[in-house]
């Protein structure tokens, strides 16, 4: 279903580019804004927020523009919250949970774009309902970004499902995930912001982020190959297409629309032909 | 009671959901950037009433005890990893490839502070999650990108179905005689996998029928319009004034007065502090608190904004 | 030119052989109501979604013929555009809302459809005040009932101002209430809108007299096309399971003039004498155990196989139902046979304690409350009993704290206050696994039992979780489908199949031996067409002549009254009515079942049909010539 994409959104394309520009422009003075002024004005809390709001600005305008079908936004919102609900079967085993691991399968299967906005909705979902905070951007970011490793996980790959490739993935970003929302604490909370204090904070969190790594090889070693053949077969449906078979009359053409208005009293009323029907009920 | 929007009758509910962006997001710049103990202080109170004035507090009490307990782990945390101060409390012992693991007092008062600023904000997000309309702001974001909103919008429409069906799943296995547990963390995990593989299959099947929902209604059609909605208030402007009045304090604030040390020695808060700047974060926070109750009290002033 | 015209179209979903439909010809005109029947996978819904151009543009396939609506070709053009022309609403509306508040909701179609603001706004006002759903207008639709989701989707589609309302099955995810509600909207719609409607639903009831035009679809071909009474009798002799059960009845009885609606029926029966007194006085048949007044005694009676010990279950003999069943059950002649399919067990034997001791307490409940954690009282001091052998089928509203009381049984809510004792001991979380030999548990929500990938792995995980593996486990589970005829579906995954076959699936499983001495079902018949209901009604005939018991959780009378010989209805947290079904069914205003409504008027309690037929056929001696000649029995 490609037909009619190209005249009237060129204007809206446009609007859309110079906005992801200007954002990157601010982006840019923010950081520029951060660095000048360390060590008297500690912006970095306020800096490296502004940040991440602003990259998940870019990435969801860039959601916008790939012109995703009912399919593919579809199964972004059903997915992501099913790896929400997911979260709720887990909730009794702490570190443990699927939100990674579905994150990763997503990209792996539907690309960048829509694994990154399947794991950044399970972020900003689960957090609807355990509660927002300034932690949201990051973990959007955080899951958003397995999102992606999953997709060049898969773009490396060469496209075949290679389920140690994806364990080995899901079970990396368990430790990154930790690591990246340790940084945004030790950027907000933490002084002095040296290396060291920063690797004290991975310390500390480091037993959580192991369960956490161990539950996403866990979940990849298991249901990898067969979510990922699900998904898989949903996204053979993305690009469907019919064809028509030539049934001797040549009325196939498009009937080429503009009339539709004014059909209003030119139905005639045509007596239902029932004659078919008739000669069926005899043979029952 | 998980911390989600309800409908309530008190101005910040009644707020257009920029203008409530606006405000949580000052107070919230505040919190992380101004560093002096004073404005911490200032700022949380002032997060703490509006949530009051909000009614939020009761809803919100789970979420803010646990910003407490990480509050508290910043401050217990903070003077373990930095060793800065002059002040030592407690000389620890010297630790290979890390350093001296001296307690400073004023590590412990940075740690304590920054729990606090730490505490502050996620109020702020406390009030936002709490008293503006996820649906106001979903149909706010989808003129910026309606995809993605509506995907997220899709994504909290199916939430409580799939969690209401995954808690279905583990009742039917329950009464199937599947006992859902084993010995460790992993096993117990490792029993739920046939059940999330389930209910990923329902999502599918949901995603499946929602895309044929929208196909039949037109979704990916060219030239989409919006429904009108959002009215503005005179107490918007209301609000987005005191918003920025306490974006200036904090811009003043950084500006003339400068950032706060901590170490090596504390400074005084109060020398560190620009007044004008102090005074118009408290006047805005207070006058803003002043509003929101007379707002109830007084019919007339209601009807007027 | 009629507004739909479909000539010689063939289609075939992608990598299907067989086609979905088969050369199907058909107009409909302008103002329309036409009803699609026809059974499960007849090609009703592919017809539905070639209207709107979901076939084959969203689903693909190959296709052949030609299709116009309004006079545009529906093949060539962009399905999007089809949208605004034809209106589709499908079966289950959790798999149609996209958004959040109903208001959104309503206006999502017109904003694709790029109509202006003002138009929307005013629309969706439009629509929610003309569809009853103004007082939800910002509600949050997961929290909405079933009814008004499906409300909520009938107003998105209705404000695109459609010239077809194509609806797709639009009640089967509802109870009778809402279901009754949602068609008699779509009635009012067509009325007063004058929209052409093409509806497939299998409440046949509330709208077959209304449509103007009735289809019989079978394979993918319109067998039969005509008005509602032609159609009536013509699918008495073709298959009679999709007519309306008034019709169903006498085509059953034999009489040759089939009545669509309950009005109908009586005004026909109020004109002629009638025996049903002479029934209801004196002749006693000698060989009826006048014991248990309830579905039960009337099969006894039929089939002549009581089943011991059953008899003494109920010794109130009620009223209306002193029935001399057997005199007209002399007619019946079918035996049926319902015992020696699932053979006996041996732990079996102690759930039927000889009559002298009384049955034993399979479950009980005394003073049971429980509240939830935002302090909504669900059940409030309910009492309640459950014994060897009984069927008991639970009715209420939805809301009535039905799911709650269930799962206080099941132990998977820990009750607030009382006594709940499950086959002798406290019901527990941990304790529900243990109980898997005797206790089968169907939820409503199938979906929420399946979690194998075939159906055949799913049979044999119960058998694993029951301690059964190896061969003899595969053995039981290979005759199990071959028993309940579902071998076909052995490779299938259970998520795929149709809500019928679901449903037995579920069943097949739960009834793999050892079979279990209690089944609690929630809602078995939810989506289920009346084929399906017989079936699985018959299912569980079986299993409770084997000795089982059967606690069903139900909004379907004529279900409940065909399989449970006592009743209980819950409401306001605790049981309102409990006794022999026939009393706490039949006399009910609203949700007893047409045929009592057809024959209450004679001051007997009919409530199953095989009842009612029995009735029109031997108590109604001048409808003889209304009647055909030869005996119209079901095979």
């Amino acid at each position: 279903m490609t037909r009619g994409r190209k005249s009237g959104r060129s204007g809206k394309r446009g609007t859309l580019r110079c906005l992801r520009y200007a954002l990157l422009i601010l982006a840019a003075a923010a950081v520029l804004l951060g660095v000048k002024e360390v060590p008297p004005f500690d912006a970095w809390s306020l800096v490296s927020l502004l940040l991440a709001g602003i990259l998940l600005a870019v990435l969801f305008i860039r959601f916008e523009e790939g012109e995703y079908g009912s399919r593919e936004v579809a199964v972004v919102g059903a997915m992501a919250a099913a790896g929400a609900a997911g979260r709720v079967l887990f909730a009794a085993i702490p570190g443990v949970q699927p939100a990674t691991f579905i994150a990763v399968v997503a990209g792996y299967v539907f690309g960048a774009e829509m694994g990154f906005m399947t794991g950044a909705l399970i972020a900003l979902l689960s957090n609807l309902f355990l509660g927002q905070g300034p932690w949201t951007p990051w973990q959007m970011l955080a899951w958003g970004g397995a999102g992606a490793a999953g997709a060049i996980t898969a773009w490396l790959g060469g496209g075949k499902a290679r389920v140690w490739a994806v364990a080995t993935v899901a079970a990396i970003w368990g430790f990154v995930f930790g690591w990246f929302m340790n940084l945004w604490f030790w950027l907000s909370f933490v002084y002095p912001l040296t290396l060291k204090t920063y690797l004290a904070a991975c310390a500390a969190s480091l037993w959580f982020d192991i369960f956490h790594a161990a539950g996403n090889l866990l979940f990849a070693a298991v249901l990898a190959r067969p979510v990922i053949e699900m998904l898989s077969r949903f996204r053979a449906r993305f690009s469907i297409t019919f064809e028509v078979e030539e049934a001797g009359s040549d009325d196939m053409k498009p009937a080429g629309g503009g009339t539709g208005e004014g059909e209003t009293g030119m139905f005639g009323c045509d007596p239902v032909d029932v004659a078919w029907g008739d000669a069926d009920s005899a043979r029952a | 009671m998980l911390p989600v929007y309800r409908e309530k009758d008190t101005l910040v509910h009644g707020l257009h959901p920029l203008a409530a962006l606006a405000l949580v997001a000052s107070v919230a710049a505040a919190a992380l950037v101004l560093e002096n103990p004073l404005y911490t202080a200032v700022v949380c109170v002032g997060a703490l009433a509006l949530l009051a004035r909000a009614e939020a507090l009761a809803d919100g009490k789970a979420i803010l005890r646990a910003a407490a307990v990480m509050g508290l782990l910043v401050a217990f945390i903070n003077p373990l990893v930095n060793n800065a101060g002059e002040h030592v409390l407690v000389y620890g012992p010297s630790i290979p490839l890390w350093g001296k693991l001296d307690i400073t007092a004023e590590a412990l008062l940075y740690g304590l502070a920054a729990g606090a600023r730490l505490f502050t904000v996620v109020a702020a997000f406390c009030l936002f999650a709490l008293a503006v309309n996820p649906d106001d702001l979903l149909e706010l974001m989808s003129r910026l990108s309606f995809r993605s909103s509506l995907a997220a919008a899709l994504a909290v429409r199916l939430y409580p179905s799939m969690v209401v069906e995954a808690v279905e799943m583990r009742d039917a296995q329950l009464a199937r005689g599947d006992p859902l547990s084993g010995g460790g963390r992993l096993n117990r995990a490792k029993a739920y996998l046939p059940l999330l593989l389930s209910l990923f299959q329902g999502a599918l099947d949901r995603a499946a029928s929602i895309a044929e929902s929208m196909s039949a209604r037109g979704f990916g059609s060219r030239g989409r319009t919006r429904r009108k909605v959002g009215i503005f208030r005179p107490r918007d402007i209301l609000a987005a004034l005191v918003s920025s009045g306490i974006a200036a304090a904090v811009v003043l604030q950084s500006l003339r007065g400068g950032g706060y040390d901590f170490f090596p020695v504390l400074a005084d808060p109060l020398a560190e502090t620009d007044l004008p700047a102090l005074g118009l974060l408290c006047f805005s926070l207070v006058s803003f608190l002043f509003v929101c109750g007379s707002w109830k009290k007084w019919h007339w002033w209601r009807s007027r904004i | 030119m009629a507004l739909v015209e479909i000539e010689d179209l063939t289609f075939r979903y992608p990598g299907e052989e067989k086609a979905a439909l088969d050369g199907l010809n058909l107009k409909v005109d302008k103002g329309e109501f036409v009803l699609l029947t026809g059974p499960t996978g007849c090609g009703k819904t592919t017809l539905l979604r070639l209207l709107g151009g979901l076939v084959p543009h969203f689903h693909g396939g190959r296709i052949r013929g030609r299709v116009t609506v309004a006079g545009r070709d529906v093949l060539g053009s962009d399905p999007r555009e089809m949208a605004a022309a034809v209106g589709m609403v499908f079966q289950d509306a959790e798999g149609q809302l996209v958004s959040t508040t109903v208001e959104r909701e309503i206006a999502f179609g017109m904003e694709n459809a790029g109509l202006p603001a003002p138009v929307i706004n005013k629309r969706t006002e439009e629509m929610l005040v003309g569809l009853g759903l103004s007082r939800l207008r910002r509600s949050f639709i997961p929290g909405l009932s079933g009814g008004e989701k499906q409300k909520t989707v009938l107003a998105s589609v209705m404000a695109m101002h459609p010239l077809v309302l194509a609806l797709d099955e639009p009640t089967s995810q509802l109870d009778p209430l809402s279901a009754e509600e949602l068609l008699t909207l779509v009635r009012r719609l067509h009325e007063e809108t004058g929209t052409t409607v093409v509806l497939c639903e299998h409440r046949l009831e509330r709208c077959y007299h209304y449509a103007s035009r009735v289809l019989y679809m079978e394979r993918g071909r319109i067998l039969f096309d005509g008005g509602p009474r032609e159609a009536a009798a013509w699918c008495s002799r073709h298959d009679d399971a999709f007519i309306p059960p008034v019709p169903r009845v006498f085509a059953r009885a034999g009489w040759k003039e089939l009545p669509l609606t309950v009005n109908e029926g009586r005004a026909l029966l109020a004109g002629l004498p009638t025996r049903i007194g002479d029934f209801f006085g004196g002749t006693q048949g000698g060989s009826a155990p006048h014991g248990g007044p309830g579905g039960i005694s009337v099969r006894k009676a039929w089939g002549g196989d009581a089943v011991p010990g059953r008899g003494s279950l109920d010794q109130r003999e009620s009223s209306t139902a002193r029935l001399g069943w057997a005199a007209l059950g002399r007619n019946g002649g079918k035996k049926r046979s319902e015992r020696g399919v699932f053979g006996e067990e041996p732990s079996r034997a102690r759930g039927r304690g000889p009559a002298a001791t009384g049955p034993e307490e399979l479950f009980f409940a005394r003073g049971l409350w429980f509240v939830y954690p935002g302090g909504q009282e669900a059940l409030r001091g309910l009492d309640f009993r459950l014994r060897a052998g009984s069927g008991m089928a639970l009715l209420g509203e939805n809301g009535a704290g039905k799911s709650t009381f269930l799962r206080c049984m099941l132990g998977l809510l820990e009750p607030s206050r009382g006594k709940v004792e499950l086959f002798g001991g406290e019901p527990s979380r941990e304790r529900l696994p243990t109980l898997a030999t005797r206790l089968g548990y169907c939820p409503q929500n199938p979906r929420a039992y399946f979690v194998c990938p075939t159906v055949r792995e799913e049979l044999l995980r119960t058998m694993r979780l029951r301690g059964r593996a190896g061969k003899e486990a595969e053995k039981a589970v290979d005759e199990q489908m071959e028993r309940m005829e579902l071998s076909h579906l052995a490779r299938r995954n259970p998520h795929d199949l149709s809500a019928g076959e679901r449903e037995k699936v579920m069943l097949a499983s739960v009834l793999l031996p050892p079979l279990p001495e209690l089944l609690v079902m929630d809602e078995p018949t939810r989506g289920l067409d009346h084929r399906n209901k017989s079936a699985v009604s018959q299912m569980l005939g079986e299993y409770r002549a084997s000795g089982g018991t059967v606690l069903v959780v139900t909004h379907d009378m004529e279900f409940a009254a065909s399989l449970a010989e006592r009743a209980a209805i819950m409401g306001n947290g605790g049981i309102v009515a409990e006794g022999p079904a026939r009393e706490v069914l039949g006399d009910s205003l609203f949700f007893s079942p047409q045929v009592n409504r057809l024959l209450g008027g004679f001051g007997v309690e009919v409530l199953r049909e095989e009842e009612a037929i029995l009735l029109l056929r031997d108590a109604f001696p001048g409808g003889e010539e209304r009647r055909g000649t030869g005996p119209c029995f079901p095979p």
